[in-house]
């Protein structure tokens, strides 16, 4: 091999003085070609991804049609080579800032994290559509019940903390001997505590029960941080073999709470003997709470790039992205679909309602 | 060796040039894989060929990868992306056959049978070589139905 090398080198010393310009030229650009796609910087970039039908995730044992409902997912990462930097930039469906995002949080805790997020959208998606199939006096039913509060801010790494303190992910089902209900507002409980003051948490991890007292660096981190109203969330057992009509889940192929509004649609009509869509592909995006509240999210702009990729008919999103979804579906040369904004559940399902009534 | 010329002329001319020049390299490949070489030399210039062809190509396609990750989301780039790819494999293929009959009239130098074998139509000839064409397109649709 060497010397096959070396009698490359040998005729490459033989060539003309242009040709050999010509070969380091190719060379330098070889080199140039070579970092700019694998050197790595940091940024928070954003680009428009795909639609996932709610169908494959959420599955409703039923005859009701149930019609095309997607969430809407987009694409991020932190490290990209120069030329994608490069690239990203001139695409104005993508969003691209450079200079590494601040978080206390580890890759691993933020994964868990919006793991955790994706696991309340779909409980709270599913208990609503039901609550709110009842109150329409639908035949349905479904029975859940109250676990306890689950934690997902505890930055474990940052406060370097023992195993027998909080966790991601640990579900707090009693203090000081008293089994938490649905009505205390365990959040405010744990942002309120003191140091001297030694309350003793059972907690679920994993499944297993343990007795957990936070260490004072946790405490101290905890009543500072402001987090009352996104330290957790309110876990539930939803009895999925008893729900009538009978439902079951697939493990989701994406993370975050911004599928919760489409995801409620979506079981919502499928409980329900009527099709709300009309046969219209309905795309959205929101978060959903248990009181049907329809919250912000991130990355609208890409949102709303993507559904017009996939020639959606109806986007619904939360009034406080609409400023930001205007943006883009203004750049958008005849878009298919109409941009929806709904501050809560039962304002899509009328504006679907209403949709039908128009259609005759 | 044939001395093979490729003049300009109709299309149709040029059409039954081109198949002949591909039977030739044909010829010339399997007049090639008749030649007995040391086994060892043998396998050092398959692995040599492969490591050359891996490098001239490596910018290529780094700059494929970079623009499909840029605008993964696109389905038209997706699929245009695949189709250089499947392209860049056809590529591969002829340049590391290419460079196989290089490094072996290299390293045999004094082989008057190696010395005849015309490495230039053997690369057309595995550029164009219809069952690895067929054999990665299979493989590129199924990772592209995974993908898309």
């Amino acid at each position: 091999m060497i010397n096959y090398l070396m009698s490359l080198w040998e005729s490459f010393v033989k060539k003309t003085i242009i040709k050999k310009i010509l070969l380091i030229f190719l060379l330098i650009i070889y080199i140039f070609i070579i970092v700019i796609c694998t050197v790595h910087i940091s940024v928070d970039k954003t680009t428009p991804g795909y639609v996932n039908d709610v169908s494959y995730l959420i599955d409703v044992e039923s005859e009701n049609p149930r019609g095309k409902v997607y969430t809407v997912s987009v694409f991020s990462s932190q490290k990209v080579s120069i030329l994608e930097y490069f690239l990203s930039s001139m695409d104005n469906k993508s969003s691209i800032i450079k200079g590494k995002r601040q978080t206390i949080y580890t890759k691993k805790e933020e994964n868990k994290i919006d793991t955790l997020f994706k696991e309340q959208s779909i409980q709270d998606s599913i208990i609503l559509a039901y609550e709110t199939a009842k109150s329409n006096h639908y035949d349905v039913s479904l029975s859940y019940e109250y676990i306890g509060y689950c934690l997902l801010y505890i930055p474990q790494n940052y406060l370097n903390t023992d195993l027998d303190d909080f966790r991601i992910g640990d579900i707090i089902i009693a203090i000081d001997g008293v089994d938490v209900d649905e009505n205390i507002d365990v959040a405010n409980i744990i942002t309120s505590l003191s140091i001297p003051e030694k309350k003793k948490f059972k907690v679920l991890r994993d499944n297993v029960e343990m007795e957990i007292t936070p260490s004072d660096k946790m405490i101290d981190y905890l009543t500072t941080q402001k987090l009352n109203k996104s330290l957790g969330y309110k876990s539930y057992k939803i009895d999925y073999d008893n729900a009538k009509p009978k439902l079951d889940r697939e493990k989701s192929n994406t993370v975050g709470p911004s599928g919760g509004l489409m995801q409620t649609i979506s079981v919502y009509n499928a409980i329900i003997p009527e099709d709300i869509t009309h046969g219209k592909r309905i795309m959205g995006t929101g978060t959903i709470s248990l009181d049907g509240s329809v919250g912000k999210i991130g990355g609208i702009e890409q949102k709303v790039a993507t559904v017009d990729l996939y020639d959606g008919d109806i986007f619904f999103l939360p009034e406080s992205n609409y400023e930001e979804a205007k943006k883009m579906y203004d750049k958008i040369k005849k878009p298919s679909f109409d941009l929806v904004v709904v501050n809560d559940f039962t304002e899509a399902i009328q504006y679907l309602e209403r949709l039908g009534e128009n259609n005759g | 060796m044939a001395d093979f010329k490729i003049e300009n002329g109709t299309s149709n001319q040029t059409k039954q040039e081109t198949k002949s020049y591909r039977k030739f390299g044909k010829e010339q490949y399997k007049a090639f894989m008749d030649i007995k070489l040391n086994k060892s030399t043998d396998i050092k210039s398959f692995l040599f060929s492969c490591l050359i062809t891996l490098l001239i190509v490596l910018p290529f396609l780094l700059i494929l990868i970079v623009v499909f990750r840029t605008f993964v989301y696109n389905p038209y780039i997706k699929m245009l992306i695949f189709v250089i790819g499947w392209g860049l494999l056809l590529i591969c293929n002829g340049l590391s056959n290419y460079f196989m009959v290089r490094l072996s009239k290299f390293y045999f130098t004094d082989n008057p049978k190696l010395n005849e074998i015309d490495e230039k139509a053997i690369m057309f000839y595995q550029t164009f070589n219809f069952g690895f064409m067929l054999f990665t397109l299979v493989i590129i649709i199924f990772f592209a139905l995974g993908v898309v």
